[in-house]
């Protein structure tokens, strides 16, 4: 549908010392659906909200299928943006509210009760056109607001968090949804999270936003397991880093010689091992390791052990961690398809 | 305080207020009602003939006055609403002052205020003209739909408007199609309220019009002073009309539905 490319955008809000984006670039291809990843603050939801042309950036350029819409007003954007209070208008019912962009468009009312009444099956709400916002549940409400983009077959759709105000089951819910109506209709989609697990769910790739910029962008499991600065190894939950040098698919550091995946670079750098890859055990990467500290975080237990001057911590279901007692010597294996070399630091 | 005793309480309140209402009502339907009688000893609705008679200035004045308060309280919604806007969506410095300087011309008395712009509105040709009397109704509704207004953009949520820019609607379509129909109840209760004050000014009508411009309380006055109790008693009922009618239709959204002025949150 839409292909959007962002160009190296910058924008600092007035009286702030930090720019919300900073040089901001990122390319989402036609039909893609990108997680826009990062904690709150860190700019993404801004980001949106230039694309969307509710924010004029101070510099950069956002191109839609290769031409810029910098001078275009958010309402002649091929672009919609889902916001993430779902912003239902309260004095119109379910149906008007869909219907909006269209009426908008001053379309024909049959046309528009047409497609209001097939956006509405879409999102499966489709004997709720009479009841007003107020009457819907959370969930209901943001699949409203989502028809209401939809209804309009946008070019490229932007989502604000549309998850983040419901709970845990109807979460699981919105996402099989989301990700089923983008398969169908194909509408390049840049959807806006601060949850991992969501990115890596909804997104063909995931963007990781960090201080206005993109640290890394690819597939889930890349971002997870193969970092490309401490930045991002540190957003996913990492906590092992051991300073070294990289060579001939070795990791020499305090700890000996690490065997390494291959195609990890080369050079000084930084040792990274995700806490939940660690392994009891024997075998390649074996180390012995007295146990400091465990701490239950229910499902797992989180052990904290030194070797050489270096502190690991381990991330192990109740029985792989039971072995683990504070003061003894526990043996841990490191697999080598876990480790990742971030260069340079 | 149980249920009877607060119905008591309450119908003493309201007959407190409504008493001194009472003679006037009587005396617009009497005919020679001297001090010992408690009631008038003939009743007639003389006084009412002779109000809407052909020669009479009070249809004229009705007419006057009902325009110069829709047009006072149209021009301060166009005026207020943006400006209530501004002062309960953002936050800027001297937004006090600007709360502060609002409320003057309610705090100021109203014969200094127009003194003041009658010498302004000498030079500009506006006294004597009912354009004068409108503009210088603005002094003292201004403030309250400023104020109203404020109140309900402070429950508004602007980012409604963004949304509905994203969905393709030009800015006058969101104006019209979203912050108006959310802002709609507080527009009402504002312009309401505008039209009562500027229905009920007198010295300012006075002082700016010269006594061309007749409106109501002006004639109120003069038939009060003159002693003409059965007129007197015929322009308070004409006077209160408005203010009856109004509290007739937004009772329910002063009182029940108090709590959803121009809420969109």
């Amino acid at each position: 549908m839409t292909r959007l490319t962002l160009d190296t955008l910058d924008l600092r809000h007035p009286g702030t010392e930090r720019p919300a984006l900073d040089a901001l670039s990122l390319e989402v291809a036609d039909g893609e659906m990108v997680a826009l990843l990062g904690p709150s603050g860190c700019g993404k939801t801004t980001a949106l909200r230039v694309i969307a042309g509710l924010v004029a950036p101070d510099a950069g350029e956002v191109r839609f299928d290769g031409v810029s819409v910098g001078h275009l007003p958010p309402e002649r954007r091929e672009a919609v943006l889902v916001f993430q209070s779902g912003q239902l208008f309260a004095h119109m019912d379910v149906a008007a509210n869909v219907g909006f962009g269209l009426r908008m468009q001053r379309r024909p009312k049959r046309e528009i009760a047409e497609r209001v009444a097939e956006a509405l099956a879409q999102v499966q709400l489709g004997d709720l056109g009479h009841r007003r916002p107020h009457e819907l549940s959370g969930g209901q409400r943001q699949r409203v607001a989502l028809a209401r983009a939809l209804v309009l077959k946008p070019g490229l759709l932007l989502l604000d968090e549309p998850l983040s105000s419901l709970d845990a089951h109807l979460r699981g819910e919105m996402r099989a949804l989301i990700r089923r109506l983008q398969r169908e209709t194909g509408i390049t989609t840049l959807v806006v999270t601060h949850d991992q697990e969501e990115a890596a769910v909804l997104g063909d790739r995931v963007a990781l936003m960090l201080g206005g910029r993109i640290h890394q962008i690819g597939a889930g499991a890349a971002l997870w397991n193969r970092p490309a600065d401490l930045d991002v190894a540190r957003f996913f939950g990492g906590c092992n880093f051991i300073s070294g040098r990289s060579s001939g698919g070795g990791f020499d550091c305090a700890l000996g010689r690490l065997l390494l995946p291959e195609g990890a670079p080369s050079g000084e750098g930084c040792l990274t091992l995700r806490p939940e890859a660690i392994e009891p055990g024997e075998g390649e990467n074996a180390l012995t390791l007295r146990v400091i500290e465990t701490r239950f975080e229910g499902l797992l237990t989180r052990i904290t052990a030194e070797g050489s001057g270096l502190r690991l911590e381990a991330l192990m279901r109740a029985g792989a961690a039971r072995g683990a007692v504070p003061g003894q010597d526990v043996r841990w294996r490191l697999p080598r398809e876990a480790l990742w070399v971030l260069p340079g630091v | 305080m149980n249920a009877r005793a607060r119905m008591a309480l309450g119908a003493l309140l309201i007959a407190a207020l409504m008493a001194p209402l009472v003679p006037l009502a009587l005396w617009s339907v009497a005919r020679g009602w001297f001090f010992p009688q408690i009631l008038p000893a003939t009743w007639t609705f003389e006084p009412w003939m002779r109000a809407f008679a052909a020669r009479s200035d009070i249809p004229g004045a009705l007419m006057t006055t009902t325009c110069i308060a829709l047009a006072a309280s149209a021009l301060a919604l166009l005026l207020g609403i943006p400006a209530g806007r501004a002062l309960g969506l953002y936050r800027f410095r001297g937004k006090t002052l600007v709360e502060l300087a609002l409320l003057a011309p309610v705090i100021v008395p109203g014969i200094a205020v127009g003194l003041g712009i009658h010498g302004v509105f000498l030079r500009l040709g506006l006294t004597n003209s009912a354009l004068g009397v409108v503009l210088v109704h603005l002094v003292p509704t201004l403030p309250y739909v400023v104020f109203v207004m404020s109140g309900v953009f402070a429950n508004y949520d602007a980012e409604a408007e963004a949304q509905a820019r994203s969905l393709g609607a030009k800015p006058l379509q969101v104006l019209w199609h979203v912050m108006l129909p959310a802002i709609a109840p507080g527009v009402m209760v504002a312009g309401l309220f505008a039209f009562l004050v500027s229905w009920s000014q007198y010295i300012l009508t006075l002082t700016i019009g010269g006594g061309r411009v007749v409106t109501l309380p002006l004639l109120l006055y003069a038939q009060a002073g003159a002693g003409r109790n059965d007129q007197a008693g015929v322009l308070a009922m004409l006077s209160l009309a408005p203010g009856l009618v109004i509290l007739a239709l937004v009772a329910r959204q002063l009182a029940g539905r108090g709590m959803t002025i121009g809420g969109t949150r």
